[in-house]
């Protein structure tokens, strides 16, 4: 819990509860019995932040050894770090209320780019130094996971290593051995030197990185013979015995997603090919129904909460979806528990899953065509057709929904102003079809980053002019009122493709960008595009190489020393068919031979 | 169905949470006990529960009270020791029981105000004697109001920080005092201050039970 030094503060800040601690469901464990303590740092709001069912996981793994005490902790609002600088007190765990720079490790999750500035921000307020070169032995270690990690580089001078993939096992396994270098006086280089043996840990100052003429990667080299040269991610290979929280910490104020979230598959089978989520968290793995339902009733139990999500890339995937919704419904109904299925797809969307769901509580529908005409929607293998999005917005409205959501992306590879204008013409017929009753369509268009690990990951990203141009041509191509159009900012989505590609040189925009006081990036209080132009401009970045520039195949890309299972000679396979406009089947159609299968796993559908 | 009166404390970092987070927390504390509520009829059902009176952001209570019904005649022992499992450490429940009087007969409120200034109790008495004037935020616009009627007692003593203050005062649907407006009235004479509510009184004077 927040120490009394603090409280004063809390009178002064917006939302307090975001810093008390103090919430049902916390772990306690007596610091002075454990050998490693622990902090997990979400760089972004706690209310964001207590949404992630990734971070509860693991820290359910954690806290489950005995000789180790993980807590958590939140990037602080602007209004708090203020007074926390002025009243020199450093950030801390919620739980204990210590300074973070008592800990011995901290874990940062990087779940978008964009929170990148906070993550180093968070160390300058615990006062740990920022990179890991100018950290000793007794600052804490700091680990760096989720899916940033994939393309870890932009950052990579600030950890001291990264955990790639699922984390539940490999957390565990670094800290038993950093707790056994600890024990027997073992150097934090050496500690290292041993880590990058475990399979899924990356260790940045392991490696050294050359550059050719032209600035781009020549080779990424480990330095020592012993540490792997692709460093593999790891995977819970049986979901059904993966470890699941028993306790919740249950957030005082709003949560983003107050809700319980059930995390029914890993993976999808899909494919889309601008989707690194779809990629990287290859091979599909599935929980089954009987512990599915378990960890639902579980998990309603310990919190009390009143809505549950089933939670997954593409929910109605789920090759057993009937057979548990209604094995839910026999007793949320009773308890009045809503479900909610986000993330349906267009196709394998039908009317009687959806009245099921409606039955307790009425939840918005949001579909994903992506692309406004097919022939796009076959480049990025999206495989929809308009009859199929017509007729799900039909049974919607036919089932009282006044209003659906159609998400699109522009900027995709191949696309034409077309295309665009597929994406107003295709709201336009749904309106049309069923323009007599009142009902409205939210079209929500956002800008394709190209991500690594997908096979988009070669192509240049509109630049931030041609995507508001894009933007503009659209809003001129909606006629009618009932289309409400919304868009993301442009150059957010270019700073996101910037780091998304980005290599180790990125590190020293980060840390001026952190110098000159850039938080909260994907927050349109704090973003500012003339700032992050000066700031790459004052080190020397130039923005376009990263967001605009058309890679080959033959690049050495920055990430080529980690590997998600799924191969190069698939990606490009799949960058060329896009090219073509083939799309490739779903995994359990046919089996595309990503890769992936090698990595194993129960109850998937790769042999 | 059962009715059930909840007496419980809020108290610490339960200070920081608001009226409308603190709703929340008890929806999900009940639903958490095991106890079966009962829920308003209607397209979107929520739990039947009413709080005696709403407590702002930053004060605290010894004496909260909410209503609500429980589906299942249980004891109320029973309901006490499960509630009691199932609320956060600084919503500690103190038990639960039959209601007595109505909730709506909440009158009148006790509270400790903790004064940190380095002004003594005189010149705090002196400056809350008379008319004490503040601006009240309505729909209407900002609204220069009295409160020292809906004052109904006050004490003063000092304490090692400053001036601790013992008041009876107007509470509940009919007329009601917020204390921050107090506070605020004393602006710039404190450095800080700490509200704790005692006790939920009837016009008569009795504990609301």
């Amino acid at each position: 819990m927040i120490k009394d030094e603090y409280l004063p503060l809390l009178k002064k800040v917006e939302r307090p509860g975001r810093y008390t601690g103090g919430e049902y469901g916390c772990t306690y464990k007596d610091k002075n019995a454990v050998d490693l303590r622990m902090c997990f740092c979400f760089p972004d709001t706690y209310e964001i932040g207590m949404s992630n069912l990734g971070v509860k996981i693991l820290m359910h793994c954690l806290n489950k050894l005995d000789y180790l005490w993980c807590e958590r902790a939140y990037a602080p609002w602007d209004d708090m770090e203020k007074l926390l600088r002025e009243n020199r007190l450093p950030l801390y765990a919620l739980e204990s209320g210590d300074p973070l720079g008592e800990f011995d490790i901290i874990a940062f999750t990087l779940q978008y780019e964009l929170s990148y500035t906070n993550a180093v921000n968070m160390l300058d307020l615990a006062g740990i130094p920022w990179y890991a070169s100018e950290r000793g032995e007794d600052d804490p270690l700091i680990i760096g996971g989720g899916p940033c990690a994939y393309n870890p580089e932009p950052v990579a001078d600030f950890f001291d290593l990264f955990s790639i993939g699922e984390g539940e096992e490999h957390l565990c396994e670094i800290a038993a051995l950093y707790r056994e270098c600890r024990k027997n006086g073992v150097k934090k280089a050496d500690f290292l030197r041993l880590a990058s043996h475990i399979k899924g840990t990356y260790v940045p100052s392991l490696y050294d990185i050359s550059y050719n003429e032209d600035g781009t990667v020549r080779s990424i080299t480990p330095k020592y013979e012993d540490v792997p040269a692709v460093v593999e991610k790891r995977i819970m290979s049986d979901l059904d015995r993966s470890p699941f929280p028993t306790e919740f910490e249950m957030p005082y104020i709003e949560a983003v997603h107050d809700r319980v979230t059930l995390e029914v598959f890993r993976g999808c089978i899909r494919g889309c090919r601008f989707c690194q989520a779809g990629m990287v968290y290859r091979p599909y793995r599935e929980k089954s129904v009987d512990v599915l339902d378990e960890c639902a009733r579980r998990s309603i139990a310990a919190t009390g909460y009143d809505e549950m999500s089933l939670a997954s890339l593409s929910i109605s995937d789920y090759s057993h979806i009937d057979e548990l919704v209604d094995k839910l419904l026999t007793w949320t109904e009773k308890q009045k528990v809503g479900l909610s299925l986000p993330s349906m797809r267009i196709d394998a969307f039908y009317a009687d899953l959806m009245k099921k769901v409606m039955s307790v509580r009425k939840s918005g529908l949001t579909f994903a065509p992506e692309a406004g005409t097919q022939r796009l929607r076959d480049v990025i293998n999206k495989n929809v057709t308009e009859e199929e999005i017509l007729r799900s917005c039909r049974m919607a409205f036919e089932n009282g929904r006044q209003n659906v959501k159609l998400y699109f992306m522009n900027g995709l590879p191949t696309e034409t102003d077309e295309d665009i204008a597929g994406i107003a013409k295709l709201a336009g017929s749904i309106i049309g079809e069923f323009g007599g009753k009142a009902v409205g369509v939210t079209v929500s268009v956002s800008c394709f980053v190209p991500k690594p690990f997908t096979p988009f990951q070669w192509e240049p990203q509109d630049t931030v002019e041609e995507l508001q141009r894009k933007q503009q041509l659209l809003r001129g191509e909606i006629r009618s009122r009932k289309i409400t159009y919304n868009y993301h900012t442009a150059e957010v989505s270019h700073l996101e493709g910037v780091f998304a590609r980005g290599d180790r040189r990125l590190c020293k925009a980060v840390a001026e960008a952190v110098r000159r006081g850039q938080r909260f990036d994907s927050w349109d209080e704090f973003f500012s595009a003339e700032n992050w132009h000066d700031i790459f401009a004052s080190v020397g970045i130039d923005e376009s190489f990263y967001a605009n520039r058309r890679r080959d195949y033959g690049e050495v890309l920055p990430w080529d020393h980690i590997s998600c299972g799924v191969s190069k000679r698939f990606l490009i396979n799949e960058s060329e068919k896009a090219r073509r406009g083939e799309t490739t089947p779903d995994c359990r159609t046919k089996c595309s031979a990503c890769g992936a299968n090698a990595l194993g796993g129960e109850r998937r559908c790769c042999r | 169905m059962l009715p059930v009166r909840v007496f419980f404390k809020k108290q610490g970092v339960a200070a920081y949470i608001s009226h409308l987070d603190l709703q929340r927390t008890v929806f999900r504390a009940i639903l958490r006990s095991g106890i079966r509520p009962c829920y308003t009829e209607g397209f979107n059902p929520h739990i039947k529960l009413a709080f005696a009176v709403s407590l702002s952001v930053y004060q605290e209570s010894e004496c909260e009270i909410f209503d609500f019904f429980s589906e299942d005649d249980l004891p109320y022992e029973t309901i006490t020791e499960k509630l009691r499992s199932a609320f956060p450490e600084c919503l500690p429940v103190i038990r639960a029981a039959a209601p007595v009087r109505k909730a709506s007969e909440l009158a009148l409120a006790d509270y400790i105000v903790d004064l940190f200034t380095p002004l003594g109790a005189d010149e705090i008495k002196a400056a809350l004697s008379g008319s004490i004037n503040v601006v009240k935020k309505s729909k209407k616009g900002d609204v220069l109001t009295d409160i020292s009627p809906l004052i109904r007692s006050m004490r003063f003593e000092p304490f090692e920080s400053g001036v601790r203050l013992f008041l009876r005062c107007a509470c509940g649907s009919g007329e009601h005092l917020n204390l921050r407006y107090l506070t605020d009235f004393l602006g710039e004479k404190i450095t800080d201050s700490r509200i704790v509510r005692t006790a939920l009184l009837t016009a008569d004077g009795e504990t609301l039970e």
